[in-house]
C-alpha cells in the first residue's frame, strides 16, 4: 500500500457494509481494491483463503504466522473486517474462524480467471476512431489540465505574472471543487491556497489525484449521482489500456456526466462532447497503481528503459550538505512549488539553484506548510543520484529544517480520542494492547489508567463485541 | 463503563503548559478538559486554533529572541 | 523539540514492500507427465499456474513474473517472449502499458484484466509452440528435464532485472560499474526481491549435479530463495536447492488441489514470510551425486584438489576427470579403512614388537595418492 491509495482507503473504511456489498459485485472494482488498498499482508491472507474449501480456522491462522508476527496480522485482520472483506464466525464451541465474503471471493476469483460476463475491465471500441489520438498526445494533455489545476492554485501565492491567464482554463466546476475540498478559498476576488491546499500541492501526483476525485466523491450525493457507481467507474478507469479507445455506449447516465468532469481533470480524454468514445489518460490507468502517473513527459521510449520509473524526470532535486538545492528542471510549475519554500537565486535552461535558509522555511510555516510536507517532497523528487543514500537528503538539512520549524510551533496537536474510566486493570490492557496492535495509541499512561487513540472506530467496535461476549 | 472524550493531545514541553495553563485560567477555563501529565494535556478540539494563536502572542510578549544575523553568500 | 534526535530522520516513507519477481521454472518433461495424467493433467496444472501468476501479480504494483519451461531437450522461455533482435527483451510492468512490437495481438476482452490477459497469451502460445516443435527423437532420446539449464536462464534473468531497478539507471553505458554497485548496496536498499519457483514432476537429475549445484550457490550468493513445489517423483537435489536457500518445499499429498498449495505455501514473498512460518523440507537428504556417473552416492571417493566426487576408483590413466590432476584411488580402496590399522598397531604394541615403528612414522593417512 503506497501513501498516495491510503487516503483512498481511509474513505473506503467509513463506508457503510451496504456500499461496500454492493462494490463488491464488479469484478474490476474488487481488483483493484484488493491491488492497492489492502495492506501486504491482508492480500497473503485474502489469496490463501480465497480457493479454501471451509473457513479458515482463528486457531490455523494464529498457527500460520510467526509470533512476532501478532501485530501485522491483527492489523491486516482489522483492515480486512472493517472494508468486510472477511467475516468472523463463531460455531457451537465458541471457535472463531474466518471466512471471505462471499460476493467479494466470487468477483476477486472471477478477475484472477478472466470468467464471467461482467464485462467491468472496459469495452473497447469496436469501430476504429479515424480521429485516434496517441499516447504521447494524451500524455500532453492530461500534464496541461492537470499542470493548470495545479497553477491556479499556487499562481497567486508566489506571484506569478501570467497566474490570471492561466486560471482562465480552469473550468468552473473544478475551481468549485477545490474550494469544496477546502485547498483554495476566495478572499477580495483572489484565490488564495489554504493549509490542506499546500498539503495537496506537495504531494506526488496520484496522490493528488486521489485526494481530488475524494473531494469529489464527497460531493458525489449532493450531484444525484450514486457513489457506488462513482467508485467503480473510478476503479474500472484503473484497469483500462492507455491509448485504447473505449465505447461509452455501455455506462450508465451517472458515469456519463462523470466523463465530462474527468475530461476536465485530464484523468480522460473526449474528441468532443458527444464523442462515443473516450481515452483513458495516464493519470487514470495509473491511478490503481503506485508508478509516478505525470512525471513521465518523455517519449514511451525512454519510459521502456527504465521500465520501473517513469523517466529521469520522477527526481530531479540534489540538496547538498551546505543547503544549496539544485533542481534539473525547466517546469514553471515545480519551481513555483520549489519557491515556495526556497530561496531561490539563478536559473538556467534546465536547472534551477538556491538554497534552504531560516528565511524562507519560517515563511513556508507561516504560510501552513509543515517541515514533513517539505521533506517529503525533496525526498520524493531527490535525483537518483540522491537515492543513492539512506537516507536520501543528508541528514543535518533534513534535522535543521524541522528545527526551523520548532522554533515557530512550540507544540503538537493530535486531534482524537482519550479512552477513560476502566473498570479494571485486566480490561485496561486488554484495550491498550488492541489499541497498539492497530497502530493508533498516541499516548498512554498506565498509573492514571488513561490512553489517548487517534482512531476510535475499530476500538469502539472491539469494546462492543467484548461487551457481547461477556453479556 | 469505559468512556471515550473527543478532543486534542497538545505534546509540549513544562515551560510551555505553565503558559497554556495560564491562557486558559484567564479565559474561565475554555480551553483545557484534562490535564493529563507534565508534557500532555487535551484541549477541546473545537478552541486549538485559538489556543495556539494566544499562546503565539504570549510568547512574542514574553520571550525576546536574539535578532538573527542570518549572512548570505 | 526532543523530537529532533536522529531516530526519526526517516521520514515517513512506508512506500510498502519493494517489487517482486517471481520466476517459475516449469518442468514440463512429458514422460513425467504421462505418469501424472490420471490425477493431474497438464493442462489443469497450466491453469492453476496461470491464476497464481495472475494473483501474484495482484499482489503487488511492481510485480513482475518470468516463467520458463525446462523441457525435455531445451529450456525455453514462456514469458516474457525473448526478443530475437535484442537480446534483453523486458516484461511489462504490470500498470504500465506499452505494446512490445511484434509481438501478438491480445483480443480485447472486456472480462479479463489486460496485464493478465497479456501473461496468459504469450505463455499459451509459446508452450504450444514448444510442445509442437518436440520431435520424437527428443523424446526418445532422454527421459528426464534440463532443469539446470532452466534455472541458470531464472538467474541470469534475476540478476538483469535487479540491475534494472537500481536507483541510478547506468545499466546501459556502464554495465561493471552498475554491478559494482548493486553488491555493495545490497544490504541497504532492496530494489527487487526476487525469488524461484520450481514446479518439479520429474525425478532423477543427478545426471545435472553440477550444473544445478553451480546455480543454487549463486542463488544462495544472491540471496534468491528458490521454492520447490514437487508434484512427482522425488529428488535429492532440489531438496538440497530449497535447503540451502531458505526456500519452501511442498510435496502435496494431493495433486489435485495444486492450487490451494499454490496459493496458500507459494504466493507470499520475501516481505510476508518475514511474518509467517513457511514450510520447509522436514528431513534433508544431503547427498551428493557422483561427478563421473551421475548417481546419488553414500560413500565416495573426493579428489583432495578440486574435491570432486567419484562413486569408484577405477579412474581412467589416474587422472581426475575435473581437474586432471593426478589421483589415484586404488590405494583408497584397497587399504582397509583407517581403524583397523590402529588396531593392528595397538596389538603389536602390546606384543612389545619395535619392528612396526619405522613403518608407523609414516603418515595414516592411507587414501593420498601414493606411486605404487
Amino acid at each position: 500500500m503506497s501513501a498516495s491509495s491510503s487516503q483512498a482507503l481511509e474513505y473506503l473504511e467509513l463506508l457503510p457494509r451496504q456500499t461496500h456489498t454492493k462494490l463488491y459485485e464488479q469484478p474490476s472494482t474488487v481488483l483493484a481494491i484488493f491491488r492497492c488498498m489492502l495492506p501486504h499482508l491482508a492480500k497473503t491472507i485474502v489469496m490463501a483463503m480465497l480457493y479454501m474449501p471451509t473457513p479458515f480456522a482463528a486457531s490455523d491462522l494464529d498457527a500460520w504466522f510467526r509470533p512476532d508476527g501478532k501485530r501485522e496480522r491483527e492489523k491486516a485482520l482489522a483492515v480486512l473486517e472493517q472494508l468486510h472483506i472477511v467475516v468472523p464466525q463463531q460455531d457451537a464451541h465458541r471457535r472463531t474462524s474466518y471466512e471471505l465474503y462471499p460476493g467479494f471471493a466470487r468477483s476477486l476469483r472471477q478477475a484472477l480467471e478472466g470468467s464471467g460476463t461482467h464485462r467491468s475491465f472496459g469495452v473497447p471500441s469496436s469501430t476504429p476512431d479515424p480521429k485516434r489520438v496517441t499516447v504521447a498526445f494524451l500524455d500532453e494533455y492530461a500534464r496541461n489540465q492537470w499542470e493548470n489545476i495545479l497553477f491556479y492554485m499556487v499562481g497567486s501565492t508566489v506571484g506569478l505574472a501570467n497566474a490570471g491567464a492561466l486560471a482562465q482554463d480552469v473550468n468552473e466546476g473544478t475551481k468549485a471543487l477545490l474550494r469544496a475540498g477546502d485547498f483554495v478559498k476566495l478572499a477580495h476576488g483572489r484565490v488564495s491556497i489554504t493549509r490542506a491546499g499546500f498539503t495537496f500541492v506537495l504531494q506526488e501526483t496520484n496522490a493528488q489525484v486521489w485526494s481530488l476525485l475524494i473531494v469529489y466523491l464527497k460531493h458525489a450525493p449532493q450531484l444525484s449521482m450514486s457513489e457506488t457507481d462513482v467508485l467503480s467507474f473510478l476503479f474500472m478507469l484503473g484497469s483500462l489500456e492507455l491509448g485504447q479507445d473505449y465505447t461509452t455506449s455501455t455506462l450508465s447516465a451517472t458515469q456519463l456526466q462523470m466523463l465530462e468532469d474527468l475530461s476536465a481533470f485530464g484523468i480522460v480524454y473526449r474528441s468532443s462532447k458527444d464523442a462515443l468514445t473516450f481515452y483513458p489518460t495516464r493519470l487514470a490507468v495509473t491511478l490503481t497503481s503506485d508508478s509516478g502517473a505525470l512525471s513521465s513527459s518523455e517519449p514511451l521510449a525512454k519510459s521502456l528503459v527504465s521500465s520501473n520509473r517513469d523517466g529521469s524526470a520522477q527526481g530531479f532535486i540534489i540538496v547538498e550538505t551546505n543547503y544549496r538545492l539544485y533542481a534539473y528542471t525547466s517546469s514553471l510549475l515545480q519551481i513555483a512549488v520549489l519557491s515556495l519554500f526556497t530561496k531561490l537565486t539563478t536559473r538556467f535552461p534546465n536547472l534551477v539553484s538556491g538554497k534552504l535558509t531560516k528565511e524562507s522555511i519560517t515563511r513556508a510555516v507561516k504560510l501552513g506548510i509543515s517541515s514533513a510536507q517539505i521533506l517529503s517532497y525533496l525526498t520524493s523528487h531527490a535525483h537518483p543520484q540522491m537515492q543513492k543514500t539512506q537516507p536520501f537528503l543528508p541528514p543535518t538539512v533534513m534535522d535543521q529544517i524541522r528545527l526551523w520549524e520548532y522554533e515557530g510551533e512550540r507544540v503538537e496537536t493530535t486531534n482524537g480520542f482519550l479512552m477513560k474510566e476502566f473498570s479494571s486493570e485486566s480490561e485496561y490492557r486488554d484495550v491498550l494492547s488492541y489499541a497498539e496492535s492497530l497502530g493508533v495509541l498516541v499516548w498512554k499512561s498506565d498509573a492514571k489508567r488513561l490512553f489517548f487513540v487517534d482512531r476510535v472506530e475499530q476500538i469502539s467496535l472491539y469494546l462492543q463485541k467484548k461487551k457481547n461476549r461477556s453479556g | 463503563m469505559v468512556k471515550a472524550t473527543r478532543g486534542t493531545l497538545v505534546k509540549c514541553d513544562a515551560s510551555i503548559k505553565a503558559m497554556l495553563l495560564d491562557i486558559d485560567s484567564k479565559h474561565r477555563n475554555d480551553f483545557i478538559i484534562e490535564e493529563l501529565d507534565e508534557e500532555h494535556v487535551l484541549v477541546k478540539e473545537t478552541k486549538i486554533a485559538e489556543l495556539k494563536q494566544r499562546l503565539q502572542s504570549m510568547m512574542k510578549e514574553r520571550l525576546k529572541e536574539p535578532e538573527s544575523s542570518e549572512s548570505e553568500s | 523539540m526532543n523530537g529532533i534526535d536522529g531516530t526519526d530522520r526517516q521520514v515517513k516513507t512506508d512506500e510498502g514492500p519493494p517489487p517482486s519477481l517471481l520466476a517459475v521454472v516449469l518442468d514440463t518433461n512429458p514422460h513425467a507427465w504421462a505418469h501424472l495424467s490420471s490425477t493431474l493433467p497438464l493442462s489443469s496444472c497450466i491453469a492453476a499456474l496461470l491464476i497464481f501468476i495472475n494473483a501474484h501479480l495482484a499482489s503487488g504494483n511492481g510485480n513482475e513474473v518470468a516463467v520458463i519451461a525446462s523441457h525435455s531437450h531445451r529450456a525455453e522461455w514462456l514469458y516474457p517472449t525473448p526478443h530475437t533482435t535484442s537480446p534483453s527483451h523486458r516484461s511489462k510492468l504490470n500498470g504500465s502499458t506499452s505494446s512490445p512490437n511484434g509481438t501478438i495481438k491480445i483480443p480485447e476482452n472486456p472480462n479479463k484484466y489486460r496485464p493478465f490477459a497479456t501473461v496468459e497469451q504469450s505463455l499459451l502460445q509459446n508452450f504450444s509452440a514448444l510442445l509442437s516443435s518436440t520431435k520424437e527423437a527428443h523424446l526418445a532420446a532422454t527421459p528426464t528435464t534440463l532443469i539446470g539449464g532452466a534455472l541458470s536462464l531464472a538467474l541470469s534473468y534475476i540478476a538483469k532485472s535487479v540491475l534494472r531497478h537500481s536507483p541510478v539507471d547506468t545499466g546501459i553505458e556502464n554495465p561493471l560499474s552498475a554491478l559494482a554497485d548493486s553488491e555493495s548496496s545490497h544490504t541497504a536498499r532492496v530494489p527487487l526481491t526476487s525469488r524461484i519457483l520450481i514446479v518439479s514432476v520429474s525425478g532423477d537429475l543427478a545426471n545435472q549435479y553440477i550444473p544445478v549445484m553451480n546455480s543454487i550457490f549463486a542463488a544462495q550468493r544472491k540471496r534468491i530463495p528458490i521454492d520447490i513445489l514437487k508434484l512427482a517423483g522425488d529428488t535429492v537435489l532440489l531438496q538440497q536447492a530449497s535447503d540451502a536457500t531458505g526456500g519452501v518445499y511442498m510435496k502435496p499429498e494431493q495433486p489435485e488441489g495444486l492450487l490451494q498449495y499454490l496459493m496458500m505455501g507459494f504466493l507470499p514473498d520475501a516481505t510476508a514470510r518475514r511474518s509467517l512460518v513457511m514450510p520447509s523440507a522436514g528431513g534433508v537428504d544431503f547427498r551428493a551425486a557422483c561427478f563421473c556417473h551421475r548417481k546419488v552416492v553414500d560413500i565416495g571417493f573426493v579428489c583432495s584438489v578440486c574435491l570432486s566426487i567419484f562413486c569408484e576408483p577405477n579412474l581412467p590413466d589416474n587422472l581426475c576427470l575435473t581437474c586432471g590432476s593426478y589421483l589415484s584411488l586404488r590405494a583408497a580402496q584397497t587399504a582397509t579403512p583407517a581403524l583397523i590399522p590402529r588396531k593392528k598397531k595397538k596389538k603389536k604394541r602390546a606384543g612389545g614388537g619395535d619392528s612396526a615403528t619405522p613403518g608407523g612414522s609414516t603418515p595414516a593417512g592411507s587414501s593420498t595418492p601414493m606411486h605404487l
